[in-house]
């Protein structure tokens, strides 16, 4: 049980710092030129 | 049997209510994409209601109380906070699909671009799986609790359920669904706000936390284990299905862009209060040793025996706005996902007045057959959440790296979503559900992260900012 609840605690944070890393520039990108077609 | 016809007559008004104001509402809709997909432009107030319209299920008011019946207050508390955070994840989303897909319609839009074929094909199929299951679940659960709370026959529930909802839902489709939203919102807080404060005005607050800790005082551990799992497993499939729920994908498109991150904060903090509120219902039952012959019956059962016949027609009033907005917000998701994904590809010259057409048609289909396959009662609504919550879960790493890291490689993420749904049953069925979509989540983070560092790729996002810019510059034009 130990084990499970663990995993879950830390999957739980992984996915909040997955979803709000990009804001605070942790990773990937996040604002997107609208114009031009160099951007990658 | 004796047909409790005061509780039909109150179903009956709500439906006239529910299906004249679509009726009104319609007269504004005169395109196929206002009738899938509405204007862009859902302000504050009913961007958030329509989110929480769809997301305060027949579950959010019946379940939350079973889990605090169950595992005391922890389950209250756990269940509130799984909703409530996945609507929160989800606002960094869609302001990242307002910026990347700003003229996208559905998810599918998004798999089909970001991805390859085989990505969008498997995802398509087990998009569509979970919502019928969804749909399933809520016209069930209603058929249920109509049956078993307020003695109206089973399949006259579902019947009477579900013909009001596809009048409505079939009227003005998105655009109706999101102005009766607002009402039904308000409909739904009435029981948040008036029957618990009724009942614990009769019973008195101390005496029931003194009553819970002679009775059960395991229930007033804040770290019982099966509790925290719950908690934190449960978040993993809620996040899941508003990950993958092309409604949510919807209202992400459909509202103000400089307002998503608000709307969905909001919609998210004020989701939590409802089961809460609803589930503190239970602490009375556990407080003075009473039990209902059903787990799941626990809310409706505490408010009738404390607030008597009214506050029993409140709480059928609010359950059944409850379902009755869930159902039609995922039948407006299915068909928009029908329109746009499959029959738009399959005939891309059809004219406006025959997509209106074929979308009306379309939401009477799947909503008669949705009716068809409620009928028989073979589940429960918790066990079919967890069951499906195993597919939500493999998809929660594959969308949030797909929408902000271009490093995410098409056949990676594939892997990973196959490979986390196969060990998450393994683990279903040999360990536990909860357990199953940990382990989902585990599979699908681990395969996305190690394989983009492995094998990265280099996504040019432009491919889906051009997404649908040439309809939207035709409709700018008309």
């Amino acid at each position: 049980m130990t084990f499970w609840i663990t995993s879950s605690i830390v999957l739980f944070f992984i996915v909040v710092i997955s979803a709000y890393g990009p804001l605070f520039g942790l990773y990937g990108e996040m604002i997107h030129k609208e114009k031009g077609d160099d951007h990658k | 049997m004796n047909i409790p016809w005061g509780n039909i007559l109150v179903i009956l008004v709500l439906g006239v209510i529910f299906i004249a104001s679509s009726w009104f509402i319609s007269r504004k809709v005169s395109t196929a994409d206002e009738y899938i997909s509405g204007n862009g432009k859902l302000g504050v107030a009913f961007g958030t209601t329509s989110l929480l319209a769809f997301w305060i299920t027949g579950n959010t008011i019946m379940a939350a109380p079973e889990a605090a019946y169950g595992l005391g207050v922890i389950g209250a508390i756990a269940y509130s906070f799984l909703g409530g955070v996945a609507v929160v994840s989800f606002s960094p989303l869609g302001k990242r699909i307002h910026e990347i897909i700003p003229n996208g319609k559905t998810v599918g839009d998004f798999y089909k671009n970001r991805f390859d074929k085989k990505n969008y094909y498997f995802f398509m199929i087990m998009l569509f799986i979970y919502m019928f299951g969804l749909l399933m679940t809520q016209g069930i659960g209603g058929g249920l609790l109509l049956e078993q709370i307020f003695d109206v026959p089973y399949v006259l529930a579902v019947v009477l359920t579900f013909i009001i909802v596809i009048a409505y839902a079939t009227m003005g489709g998105f655009s109706s669904i999101t102005g009766i939203a607002f009402f039904q919102v308000m409909l739904i807080f009435v029981v948040v706000i008036v029957v618990p404060p009724l009942v614990y005005f009769s019973t008195g607050v101390a005496p029931i936390y003194t009553g819970m800790a002679q009775f059960a005082p395991e229930k007033l551990d804040l770290l019982l284990p099966a509790g925290i799992l719950f908690m934190f497993a449960g978040a993993m499939f809620a996040i899941g299905e508003v990950f993958m729920d092309n409604t949510f994908w919807q209202r992400a498109y459909a509202v103000r862009k400089d307002k998503l991150m608000s709307i969905f904060g909001l919609a998210g903090i004020g989701w939590f209060f409802v089961p809460l509120a609803t589930a503190t219902l239970a602490f009375v039952a556990i407080g003075t040793n009473q039990a209902p012959a059903e787990v799941n019956q626990v809310a409706p059962f505490i408010a009738q025996i404390y607030g008597g016949n009214f506050v029993s027609w409140v709480f059928l009033v609010g359950v059944w706005s409850a379902l009755a907005s869930t159902i039609a917000a995922i039948l407006n998701a299915l068909v928009s996902l029908l329109i746009h994904d499959i029959y738009q590809s399959i005939n891309p010259r059809a004219d406006n007045a025959k997509l209106l057409r074929i979308s009306k048609i379309l939401t009477v289909v799947i909503g008669v057959l949705a009716l068809l396959i409620s009928l028989p009662k073979f589940l429960t609504m918790l066990q079919m959440l967890i069951f499906l919550g195993v597919i939500n879960a493999a998809f929660v790493f594959p969308i949030i790296y797909g929408l902000f890291w271009k490093k995410l490689d098409a056949t990676v993420s594939f892997i990973a979503s196959i490979l986390a749904i196969i060990v998450g049953y393994i683990v279903y069925y040999s360990v536990g559900d909860l357990q199953g979509v940990v382990a989902s989540g585990w599979v699908s983070f681990l395969v996305c992260w190690i394989g983009s560092l492995v094998k990265p790729a280099d996504f040019n996002w432009n491919k889906l900012y051009r997404v649908g810019q040439s309809q939207a510059s035709e409709v700018e034009r008309k």
